[in-house]
């Protein structure tokens, strides 16, 4: 095992202990530095990280509220405590100056972030400072002591496979990416990502079952292992210009378990209405399918959680069936369901690239053939 | 108030072919702008409108950027004016180092997010003052999700990512068009995995916007005429530092072959006929 110097940033509990954990697949030399308190330190010294730096909160300096005007929105929330005692008006972004320079003084070979809109931006911003690129990760290998990546471009119709050349690389990865072989039924997105990957680039597997999102906050207290490594306070200044949180609200979140599907049915603009989709709703109940979707039903529309897009940018399946309506079939929804087992289309438009990537298509309209379908299924 | 909007040209991904060996081949793959930075374009020209201002659009690529139907396009999305860096040539100043020579011209010529976001910079530095840089969730080749948030922490300015709202920050409308350029800070909304974040962002900023954000608009004949007439400014750019990655490889994945039984024909007639070949799946 390599002894190369890895660190890992993380703001929330989960991410710090599966980050360490399947870290120490590719290196013995794993260390953290964790926002948000004693919980998320704790989380990654409990899966073995050899330093854990741990944050300090700090409030957002000198931005007077009241000399600003009243902002659009309700200021109720500025410097409340978050679940933690975290002050949530400091982002963990605001940090990156002085967290990049942290990171070159312990002399990080490569540091690791989670593929959250936080850490990409912590990792954009860090990387900047040490004057490289900060790639999203698909999988990963340490080769002669330089980390080689995989990544989806050209919208999925490629693999690229990447050597980084830097001394102080910065990779961003997706839950489940780093070596974590987790069971299927909780397999989370982004390993079917890695699992698309030939063979040979799959990066090297291990258990980690201690970090499933459920049993990182109850059982990591009862099993630390190889908890010997030390915690240590530190105080990281703030950005000049730092963004000021106003208020923080939770977002409505699915959870749903597309990945272990053996029936999906995805839709797409091709619904005119919100309450169109009755239609795919009665049809998945007939044939015991998950609903699932394009990326613009999501952002677009906001018709349906973000867990259930499928793509290049959200899930990737691979059901026994997928059933495409009013879907196009551009190649980044596409990447996202061509290793179903068979695929059904449904399109009014006849040259709908979705037809070339299906088993059976009817060109057809939605609206007319769905509830023939479905009561035909009866 | 000055917004310069940050798009980038990439090749039409629909037309991209995987040849059998898995290699691509571009021949056929128009540059176009990337379907995610029309939503930067549109949302620095709804904000301008709002309060008063200009949008420029900032381009960083290669020989692509000559072609004048690629610049129209871009102009007439709601743009003022278009300025385009160019690298002086691909050949003196190479970059992504590839290993395998038989991959195409295109890999070569291609910057990863530092770099882009290092000419960016430098492109800015040269523009003058402005107010806010808006950037895509991704370009449409990489989609590495990254130059807008590596571009604020060059420029020393505030950064953030996944802005799905932005607004200006004052008490009311009427403060709007008194303040008219005088904008010196705008809330936005940040849509996280978990989480919808209210923030005030003091200006100037680099923010990367959604896909959601907005609805780009559609070009008429009016606009595309009217884009022909807009200033396009080119910049060459002043040195590009040295890549951070070398590139071993650029392949498809093997694709499952598709029995592609398309039916045609009246709704009922189809959905026996449907039953009929996928009988054993549908059951
Ligand atoms: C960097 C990047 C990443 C992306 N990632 C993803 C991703 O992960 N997932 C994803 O899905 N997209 C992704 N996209 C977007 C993608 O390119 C397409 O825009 C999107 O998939 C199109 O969604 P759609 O098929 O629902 O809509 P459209 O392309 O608008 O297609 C609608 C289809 O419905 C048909 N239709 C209309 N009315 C009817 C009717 N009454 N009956 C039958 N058919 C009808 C039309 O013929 C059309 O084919 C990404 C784009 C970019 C640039």
């Amino acid at each position: 095992m390599s002894n190369y110097s890895i660190w890992v940033v993380a703001h929330e509990a989960d991410a710090a202990a599966e980050l360490v954990s399947g870290a120490l697949c590719l290196s013995s030399n794993v260390n953290a530095v964790t926002f948000g308190g004693e919980a998320v330190a704790k989380a990654a010294q409990a899966q073995g990280a050899l330093t854990v730096l741990s944050v300090n909160a700090i409030d957002t300096p000198a931005t007077d509220v009241s000399a600003m005007g009243t902002p659009a929105t309700d200021v109720s929330a500025v410097g409340t405590s978050g679940p933690d005692n975290t002050l949530k008006n400091c982002l963990p972004e605001n940090h990156s100056k002085a967290l990049a320079k942290l990171l070159q003084e312990r002399n990080s070979k490569l540091t690791i972030f989670s593929a959250t809109a936080t850490g990409r931006l912590m990792a954009g911003m860090v990387a900047s400072h040490l004057g490289t690129s900060a790639y999203n990760a698909a999988s990963i290998t340490i080769n002669d002591d330089t980390p080689v990546i995989t990544s989806m471009v050209y919208g999925g119709c490629a693999i690229a496979t990447r050597r980084l050349l830097s001394s102080q690389a910065v990779i961003t990865v997706g839950a489940g990416v780093l070596g974590a072989v987790l069971p299927e039924s909780q397999e989370p997105q982004a390993s079917a990502l890695s699992a698309a990957l030939p063979e040979s680039q799959e990066p090297q597997a291990s258990a980690l079952s201690s970090a499933l999102p459920e049993a990182a906050e109850s059982e990591l207290a009862l099993s630390e292992p190889q908890a010997s490594g030390s915690i240590e306070q530190i105080d990281l200044s703030v950005n000049d210009n730092a963004a000021v949180v106003l208020e923080v609200k939770p977002r409505k979140t699915e959870s749903v378990n597309l990945a272990a599907a053996k029936r999906v049915i995805g839709v797409g603009r091709g619904f005119a209405a919100k309450e169109d989709l009755e239609l795919a709703f009665n049809l998945a109940s007939k044939l015991d399918a998950e609903l699932a979707c394009s990326r613009p039903i999501t952002e677009s529309e906001n018709w349906m959680a973000r867990e259930r897009y499928i793509g290049v940018s959200g899930v990737v399946v691979k059901p026994e069936l997928y059933i495409a309506l009013g879907i196009s079939g551009q190649i980044q929804h596409m990447v996202g369901v061509n290793q179903a087992k068979t695929i059904i289309a449904i399109n009014k438009d006849k040259n709908a690239p979705v037809f070339k990537q299906a088993d059976y298509g009817i060109v057809g309209d939605i609206y007319e053939v769905l509830p023939v379908l479905t009561s035909a299924l009866s | 108030m000055k917004i310069i909007a940050c798009c980038k040209a990439a090749p039409e991904e629909q037309d991209i072919v995987v040849r059998d060996d898995g290699s691509l081949d571009f021949s056929r793959a128009d540059y176009k702008f990337g379907s995610y930075d029309l939503n930067a374009i549109e949302a620095a020209r709804v904000l301008a409108d709002q309060v008063g201002g200009e949008v420029i659009g900032l381009s960083v690529g290669s020989s692509e950027l000559a072609n004048s139907k690629l610049r129209k396009d871009a102009l007439s999305r709601g743009l003022d004016e278009l300025v385009v860096v160019t690298r002086s040539s691909v050949g003196e100043d190479a970059n992504d180092s590839v290993s395998d020579l038989s991959m195409s011209d295109l890999s070569v010529s291609n910057l990863d997010s530092y770099q882009t976001a290092k000419l960016l910079a430098d492109a800015l530095e040269q523009m003058g003052d402005y107010d806010l840089v808006l950037c895509g969730a991704g370009s449409s080749d990489f989609y590495a999700q990254q130059v807008g948030n590596q571009l604020g922490a060059l420029l020393g300015i505030t950064s953030l990512s996944a802005i799905n709202s932005i607004k200006p920050d004052v008490e009311s409308d009427a403060e709007i068009s008194e303040a008219a350029t005088n904008i010196d800070s705008v809330i936005v909304q940040r849509l996280l995995e978990q989480e919808v974040q209210c923030v005030r962002v003091k200006l100037p900023a680099v923010l990367s916007v959604t896909s959601g954000i907005n609805v780009p608009r559609i070009a008429g004949m009016k606009d595309i005429l009217a884009a022909g007439k807009k200033p396009v400014k080119e910049l060459v750019a002043l040195g590009t530092p040295e890549t951070s990655t070398q590139t071993i490889s650029v392949k498809a994945p093997p694709a499952a072959s598709r029995k592609q039984e398309i039916i045609q024909g009246d709704a009922n007639e189809s959905v026996a006929r449907l039953l009929e070949l996928a009988s054993s799946v549908l059951r």
